[in-house]
């Protein structure tokens, strides 16, 4: 299958001071490379910090890159107009992480399904039946209509979301942690609602998420972010290679007492985006980390087939040799 | 028992989004309260800590009695005393706990020096131990800084510090880890289990996180619409859940080894304390409800194990 989208050498800066403080620069993403096949669903795991918010947004170019390329389905899109660009943005829709502040409170849900047809340019000819239908797409009765956000959960509300972002028939969809503020009863209901749309209408994701265990049952493909850069890509049925990938699968816990360890604590945190290290980024809270990772960066390299890791030394032994199963108490 | 709640009933005028609570916890236990937003949990910790006034509730039936005495109707004077000093609370967002224009040490120091009459350097000294103990690296230095010089981890740390400063003998956390990131909120459970396991205090982990229970919990009440609808020991708990919404609470949380499209979802949504249905108020999401689920609620029976679900199909079989 063809490439709907392909992401080269992408990377953003943000500076601040300047005037009366010293410039800095933070790199928000730095040197991101990715395809994505028509119908597929790639995840974009990482922490707060690591650069996949703006990385959606750079995709979707909603915000523009320092550097390199986004091609989607075939064109360059920092080729095209202003006008091009608008027309293209029909194919490609966005969802929010808070479908509180995405939706304004003064539109009714009408009003907010049928914003995307208003700033194309192109009413549908009938409103009524299009609202009804978008509503019956994700799963919400039609009288939903007339009421206003405030009378809506939270679940609602990302039902519409989602509504209002396939309105124009898409082809691309960036998920920006569609089910991060809803409960955990309501995130089963709308991944459900994601499976089903995707395989009904054919669409394409992009899935941001912070949650590894959400991300790998959902995903095709994983790209797993710190600080910037892609330091694994992870098919998702392998097992994670880079000591943070295995670092963050080790911290999230698993429904089960049975399977209660001490964590391979990570020491610390992320540090800060403004003064990157000259080797690997993840050097100061590794495990494994040399002289050689604090010297140099690894670039990404295959461990067979689409797997591919960036660090001097990935994981080899089975994931299970790895996990310390030791009891809590 | 430490704490001990029985058939508690808060009320906001009319409503009553708490009812029929009864749980307790002991020294050197932890306690998971566990249930989505609009459960009741948050109300039942503040109903602990005696700040329901604060919000314009109330305890309008039941007893919450902490290592003895019955903290319903206690003056506000002998509350003041409990709270921060014997009964500490951890909140899910350490800038509500902190004072922005404060520096830190100074924060921590306080609840020694009001709880345990210690003196400035008595108080300092204390608060540096606590800090180190937190693993919080060059504590000297922190003392000294503002909140907003710190990370979300290491603020939260410095929440718990301060918690821990009066010696209290009961914790309540109300979703401690909830804004953190993964690899931190890992810490941070560990922290507190740790807290636990050395200083035998009761700890009350209040989250939505079916992981972090699995993890850190040895007792568990799940609930539901302001009613504990299950209680049962951690591993009884996971391994045979009785209560159907607990049983599809554990189903709907993703894992990996799960193949796509398998994940179930509790259809429906958690109804508002304005419309709650009558009977058990799970029975328009449940699988498994029977005619007598929509008019009668079902009391949660706590057998002689210990461990209690409140559902009339659960009990029938």
């Amino acid at each position: 299958m063809s490439d709907l989208l392909t992401v080269n050498g992408l990377s953003r800066r943000f500076s601040d001071g300047g005037l009366l403080r010293k410039r800095k620069t933070f790199h928000a993403v730095s040197n991101v490379s990715f395809a994505l096949k028509k119908g597929q669903i790639l995840g974009v795991v990482g922490e707060s910090g690591c650069g996949k918010s703006t990385l959606a947004r750079l995709v979707l170019r909603l915000i523009t890159p320092s550097e390199g390329q986004v091609t989607f389905d075939g064109v360059d899109m920092a080729s095209l107009s202003r006008q091009d660009m608008r027309r293209l943005r029909q194919r490609m829709q966005l969802v929010f992480q808070d479908p509180y502040s995405a939706i304004d409170p003064r539109y009714s849900i009408r009003d907010a399904l049928l914003e995307p047809f208003r700033v194309q340019g192109a009413m549908p000819r009938s409103a009524d039946e299009t609202v009804a239908s978008l509503l019956d797409m994700v799963g919400l009765n039609s009288a939903l209509a007339a009421s206003y956000p405030h009378q809506l959960s939270g679940g609602q509300k990302q039902r519409i979301g989602i509504a209002r972002a396939l309105a124009l028939n898409p082809s691309l969809v960036v998920l920006d942690e569609p089910t991060a503020s809803l409960d955990v009863s309501v995130q089963a209901q709308i991944v459900s609602l994601l499976e089903r749309l995707r395989q009904d209408l054919g669409l394409t994701y992009l899935f941001i998420s912070h949650d590894l265990g959400l991300v790998r049952y959902f995903c095709d493909q994983i790209l797993v972010m710190y600080l910037g850069r892609i330091v694994e890509v992870l098919p998702s049925t392998a097992a994670p290679k880079h000591p943070y990938t295995r670092a963050l699968l080790d911290s999230t816990f698993e429904p089960d007492p049975k399977r209660r360890r001490t964590v391979t604590r990570l020491a610390g945190e992320i540090p800060s985006g403004y003064d990157l290290p000259t080797g690997c980024a993840f050097a100061n809270r590794c495990p494994r980390v040399t002289d050689l990772c604090r010297r140099e960066l690894s670039t990404l390299w295959s461990q067979g087939g689409a797997h591919q890791v960036a660090c001097h030394h990935p994981l080899t032994a089975a994931p299970d040799a790895i996990i310390d199963e030791r009891s809590v108490a | 028992m430490l704490l001990d709640l029985e058939m508690l009933r808060i009320s906001f005028g009319a409503f009553a989004p708490v009812d029929q609570v009864t749980l307790s916890v002991d020294r050197g236990e932890i306690l998971g309260i566990v249930g989505e937003s609009g459960s009741g949990k948050s109300l039942t910790a503040t109903a602990i800590m005696g700040l329901l006034p604060r919000i314009g509730g109330q305890v309008a039936a039941g007893t919450i009695r902490f290592d003895g005495t019955n903290l319903v109707g206690l003056p506000e004077r002998q509350m003041r005393r409990l709270r921060g000093g014997r009964i500490a609370l951890i909140t899910q967002n350490p800038m509500t706990s902190l004072d922005s224009m404060m520096r830190i040490g100074p924060q921590i120091d306080q609840a020694a020096r009001l709880h345990l009459g210690l003196g400035r350097s008595a108080a300092r000294a204390k608060s540096l131990e606590l800090m180190a103990d937190l693993r919080i690296p060059d504590p000297a230095s922190v003392y000294d800084l503002f909140p907003h010089q710190l990370s979300g981890g290491m603020k939260q740390r410095i929440v718990i510090a301060m918690a821990l400063a009066g010696d209290p003998e009961l914790l309540i956390a109300d979703e401690p880890t909830t804004a953190l990131d993964v690899t931190v909120q890992a810490q941070i459970v560990q922290i507190l289990v740790d807290l636990v396991r050395q200083r035998g205090l009761g700890l009350i982990l209040i989250t939505h996180d079916m992981g972090v229970v699995a993890q850190a919990c040895d007792r568990v009440a799940v609930m539901y619409c302001g009613r504990v609808v299950e209680l049962a020991e951690v591993d009884a708990l996971f391994a045979q859940p009785r209560h159907p919404y607990t049983q599809a609470l554990i189903r709907c949380i993703p894992r990996h080894d799960m193949a796509r499209g398998t994940m179930s979802a509790i259809p429906g949504v958690v109804p508002s304390a304005a419309a709650q249905p009558p009977g058990c108020r799970f029975n328009p999401r449940c699988a498994r409800v029977a005619d007598r689920c929509r008019i009668e609620i079902p009391e949660l029976r706590i057998g002689v194990s210990g461990n209690g679900v409140a559902c009339h199909v659960a009990e029938a079989a």
